[in-house]
């Protein structure tokens, strides 16, 4: 074998490793179903699972902006800059809701308290008892978390239960699936429901932890507010509660109107941009419960 | 006496040209409610589009407090109708002020009329789907009102938008992107007609941003809907009305004639 040809399978062997490279975000494996632990609390009657204490991986890396160059193609780029970077964060076990809540819950909380919620959509085609409630601000969210003798997650506990510890974008996964979350496009011909769907309809795209909806159907409230730059900013690896104030509180896992990049467990969102329905789901320490 | 009438004649022969520079219209932004775009975010591109608009010389307003839609209504008002070519840029939101929430006013509206005369008068969205309205209070029913097209709908996430030639003549900072709510070309009827598509789809049956108008009458322009502030939405607004205003004669009744009564008169 000549010198040259020696280079050339060289630079061939390179070349390789460099392709791997790049690729290692949307090829490495994924963890597994995970052992799925739930209790129900009494006073909403809600189920909620288990996750346990340790660190995930929050926010979107480098390796993940070259995949989604590939499968955005058309997006601008600078979408995701208040995702990055990815930093490997620490959180202490919690009790997170199972399911988004719900009107029938949600009404009952307004019966028992005569609370008056600033904007909650109660109207059709939202307002079936099984629907997920269109809470639209964040202290009505607050309020009923607050009766139901729980709190709402943080962005990072959020994001743990929607995406586990590998990383991955949605929470079955790291490739896009349309028949696993509340998506469509108004006309109910995508998955059966013309805007909303009752919660629980999509099982095949629970997060590792048993989560459901936690792509789609509602944007969700979490406690964190809101600034795009956060990230930046070196903030705290264990338990984060986000920055001191913010334009708006987070919002997390896209909804049924909005398009799959942000259905991304990493997505997030502030500013209480008008229109989009948001929801929400609570969570508790586990001391409270064990 | 016949050197004041030869200055005159003077002034308007500089001024005849002047007036086919812009239409004598005005432009209005409002801010005060956003949709799928944050209010920080849709402040921040109103802001480009205005001094993109100042320096090109063209009379605009912005309103941005959501406090201010009482007084877009009346500038809607008086806009309407009024020979010039008058443009409301919204982000995402139709204010009930000039379009009755629930569609309860199906005709009539101070929207709908603005956009009925011959005087060309224009919307301008960005972000939602356009006249939606804030939580759904319109629904597909405030394009299908406000069109007069029963069943005109704006969904279809993630369609690719190509630049047109024309697109990229009227609006260099204009790219290929993902619109989250295009207009559906292929579900234009009646009068209403593709005055310029600036970005479209393969087929040609989506487009955004496009110009479209209901035969001699109004338009509606969609420009970059998609959610979130990352696009140079206000730019793009800015360079398709600078365009647009700039290749819209002025109505020679309103402007030309008058001037030369006067002359007249003064003769």
């Amino acid at each position: 074998m000549r010198f040259s040809e020696v280079r050339i399978l060289f630079v061939l062997l390179i070349l390789t490793l460099f392709a791997f490279a790049c690729h290692e975000r949307a090829s490495s494996p994924l963890v597994g179903p995970l052992p799925i632990q739930t209790i129900t609390t009494p006073k909403d009657e809600a189920v909620m699972v288990y996750v346990p204490a340790g660190e995930f991986l929050m926010g979107t890396s480098d390796a993940d902006i070259e995949h989604f160059k590939e499968i955005f193609p058309l997006r601008d780029i600078a979408r995701f800059n208040n995702e990055r970077p990815q930093r490997s964060v620490f959180v202490d076990a919690f009790y997170i809701d199972k399911y988004e809540v719900t009107n029938e819950q949600y009404k009952r909380f307004l019966a028992e308290t005569g609370y008056v919620p600033k904007q909650y959509l109660d109207y059709p085609p939202h307002n079936e008892p099984n629907f997920p409630a269109p809470v639209l601000e964040w202290e009505d969210a607050v309020a009923y978390a607050n009766w139901a003798g729980k709190r709402l997650p943080t962005e990072a506990e959020w994001e743990k239960a929607a995406r586990g510890t590998d990383g991955r974008h949605w929470p079955w996964g790291n490739e896009w699936d349309g028949t696993r979350l509340s998506g469509n496009d108004g006309t109910g011909l995508k998955d059966g429901y013309k805007e909303t769907a009752p919660v629980g309809q999509f099982p095949q795209g629970a997060s590792p932890y048993g989560a459901h909806d936690m792509a789609g159907n509602l944007w969700e409230w979490v406690s964190d507010w809101y600034d795009p730059n956060y990230y930046r900013t070196s903030p705290p690896n264990v338990n984060p509660k986000g920055p001191q104030t913010g334009d708006g509180h987070v919002l997390k896992g896209g909804g049924w109107a909005e398009n799959l990049d942000f259905t991304r467990c990493a997505s997030r969102l502030g500013g209480n941009p008008g229109s989009l329905l948001r929801g929400f789901r609570c969570a508790i320490d586990t001391p409270l419960v064990e | 006496m016949r050197n004041i009438f030869l200055s005159l004649i003077l002034i308007a022969l500089m001024a005849f040209p002047l007036t086919f520079v812009f239409a004598a219209g005005e432009v209005a932004i409002y801010t005060g409610i956003t949709q799928w775009i944050g209010k920080a975010e849709a402040d921040e591109q109103a802001e480009i589009c205005v001094g993109m608009l100042d320096d090109a010389g063209i009379t605009n307003t912005w309103y941005d407090s959501d406090g201010d839609a009482g007084a877009l209504a009346d500038w809607m008002e008086s806009a309407t109708g009024d020979g010039g070519l008058d443009i409301c840029v919204l982000y995402g939101d139709l204010p009930p002020e000039i379009y009755p929430e629930g569609n309860s006013q199906t005709d009539g509206s101070i929207a709908e009329t603005f956009i009925e005369t011959t005087d060309g008068d224009t919307f301008i969205n960005h972000a939602d789907y356009m006249f939606w309205g804030l939580a759904g209070r319109n629904r597909e029913g405030g394009l299908q009102n406000m069109m007069d097209i029963d069943g005109i709908v704006m969904w279809d996430d993630d369609t690719p938008m190509t630049v047109t030639a024309e697109g990229k003549a009227i609006s260099p900072t204009l790219t290929d992107f993902a619109s989250d709510r295009p207009f559906h070309i292929d579900q234009l009827e009646g009068d209403w007609e593709i005055e310029i598509s600036l970005a479209q789809n393969d087929d040609g049956t989506r487009a955004d941003p496009i110009i479209v108008r209901d035969g001699n009458l109004g338009r509606l322009i969609p420009v970059i809907q998609t959610a979130s502030g990352d696009e140079p939405k206000g730019a793009i607004a800015a360079e398709i009305i600078i365009w647009l205003m700039s290749t819209t004669p002025v109505e020679p009744a309103g402007k030309l004639s008058t001037t030369w009564g006067e002359l007249k008169a003064v003769q």
